[in-house]
């Protein structure tokens, strides 16, 4: 029985992370570093307090609302544009230079573009949606041109109707690559939507209270903000592949 | 058993009937597959297309079926003799024109899908009591059915693939080795099926053993490349 435990993954796993959260305190307690790092237990206890306020909540709701938002956009416009490109070389070709420059310009330099241009309510969005978009837009068509060609023949043949096609057809074939790409593309969505909202600082946002809790150098709330993104992150990503999960 | 003869296909286009005309056709890849080769295949007459592999048989079903293009001759519809759809060379017929009931050697089933539902992707007015019994006449009990088609044996597979080809309503039925892989009391279920469901169609199958083509009642057409 203990056997059985010790060798499960998610024991194993329980172990790397119990590992490394030792690692994060004894790191807390050295005399120069501990004053810049908040103890796990700090963490957790600013954690709790934070949970203790409306203005939390609201500032989760207020981040979350628009890093979805702006992800499920790219999903959207991604896999319409994905399938528009794999059907039209032209516009393939047309399109190939601005997914290469949304890739490789630094994501700093989109976030000040768009603070000069636009209000920064809108730029969490704005910023996840371009980040997410080329990640989307890529994986899927790859999806999309590998579907087997000599089932798409079949169909042509017994004259199948488009949805039927699209739902019994592409959709299974292309679900692999859009899982992932999504799944990508969500986690870029955090990281991107933060990055953003620390610069622009949105009123209520959790980008906002993390430049706060960097000008008072408050450790245990830049933690514990911190702690709450990433949970926040694993929890979307949970969900949105239940949600595929279901349409498969 | 009979064997198509170069009189068969003079004497069925001057007595005016209908069927389809393959004119002096020619298609070639890196290496010619098919060259001047010509039948006429009369209106509900069942025929087998036989030949050594790589004779061009599969090539040839896939032209009928407007799949393919030919680099030269032609392929007709012909309707009491007179010439319906009578494409220059190389020209692909309107496929959507004319129904085919195609039966393909790889089976080209989805495989996560059940026989029920792979058949209903191509004929989805039909219903799954019919479907299901027409299976069970093809010796795929009612509880194999509605297992995913990823489940079944090469046989199993060739059965379903062969209903679904059946049951599309079509002008022209094309079998590619529609008996691959099944033993004998499969094979004549197949055969049986064929003859009491073909409903006047057009159809055009390849085989390898002269007895199946017999068993089929076909008129035998040699490919040979």
């Amino acid at each position: 029985m203990l056997r059985d435990i010790i060798h499960h993954k998610r024991f194993k796993q329980s172990m790397a992370i119990l590992f490394w959260v030792a690692i994060w305190q004894i790191l807390s307690m050295q005399r120069i570093l501990g004053l810049f790092v908040a103890s796990p237990v700090e963490t957790l206890q600013r954690l709790f307090e934070l949970c203790g306020t409306g203005r939390f909540y609201l500032s989760v709701l207020y981040t979350s609302g628009r890093i979805l938002t702006g992800f499920l956009l790219a999903v959207c416009v991604g896999t319409l544009l994905a399938f528009l490109t794999w059907k039209y070389e032209w516009l393939e070709i047309l399109t190939e230079p601005v997914m290469r420059l949304i890739r490789t310009v630094p994501v700093v330099s989109f976030i000040i573009l768009a603070l000069i241009l636009l209000s920064s309510r809108y730029l969490t969005q704005l910023i996840s949606f371009l980040m997410s978009l080329p990640i989307v837009c890529m994986n899927v068509k790859t999806g999309i041109s590998h579907t087997d060609r000599e089932l798409v023949e079949m169909a042509e043949i017994f004259h199948v109707s488009w949805p039927r096609k699209l739902r019994r057809l592409y959709v299974p074939q292309v679900l692999p690559a859009f899982t992932t790409a999504t799944s990508l593309a969500l986690s870029f969505s955090w990281k991107s939507g933060i990055a953003a909202e620390v610069i622009g600082m949105p009123t209520g946002s959790i980008g906002e209270r993390l430049q706060q809790a960097k000008v008072y150098l408050n450790t245990p709330d830049l933690f514990a903000w911190t702690l709450v993104i990433v949970l926040l992150s694993i929890l979307s990503d949970k969900l949105w592949r239940k949600l595929l999960a279901c349409v498969k | 058993m009979r064997e198509m003869s170069g009189n068969d296909m003079e004497n069925g286009i001057n007595a005016s009937k209908s069927g389809l005309l393959v004119l002096d056709v020619t298609i070639a890849y890196d290496h010619v597959v098919l060259e001047k080769f010509s039948a006429w295949f009369k209106e509900g007459g069942v025929y087998a297309l036989m030949g050594p592999s790589g004779s061009g048989k599969t090539t040839l079903l896939r032209l009928l079926a407007g799949l393919e293009t030919a680099d030269s001759g032609r392929v007709c519809w012909t309707e009491n003799g007179i010439e319906k759809l009578c494409p220059e060379a190389g020209y692909m017929y309107d496929i959507a024109s004319k129904q085919v009931g195609f039966c393909f050697q790889e089976d080209r089933l989805l495989e996560n899908r059940n026989a029920v539902e792979n058949i209903r992707f191509a004929v989805p007015e039909y219903n799954q009591e019919e479907i299901i019994r027409l299976l069970g006449e093809l010796g795929i009990d009612e509880q194999e059915c509605h297992k995913p088609v990823a489940d079944f044996s090469g046989g199993m597979k060739r059965r379903t693939a062969f209903l679904r080809a059946l049951l599309y309503p079509s002008d022209l039925l094309l079998l590619d080795e529609p008996f691959k892989g099944l033993d004998e009391e499969n094979r004549d279920r197949v055969i049986q099926l064929l003859l009491k469901r073909k409903d006047g169609r057009t159809v055009i199958l390849t085989a390898h053993e002269d007895a199946e083509a017999d068993a089929c009642g076909a008129v035998i057409v040699r490919v040979s490349g």
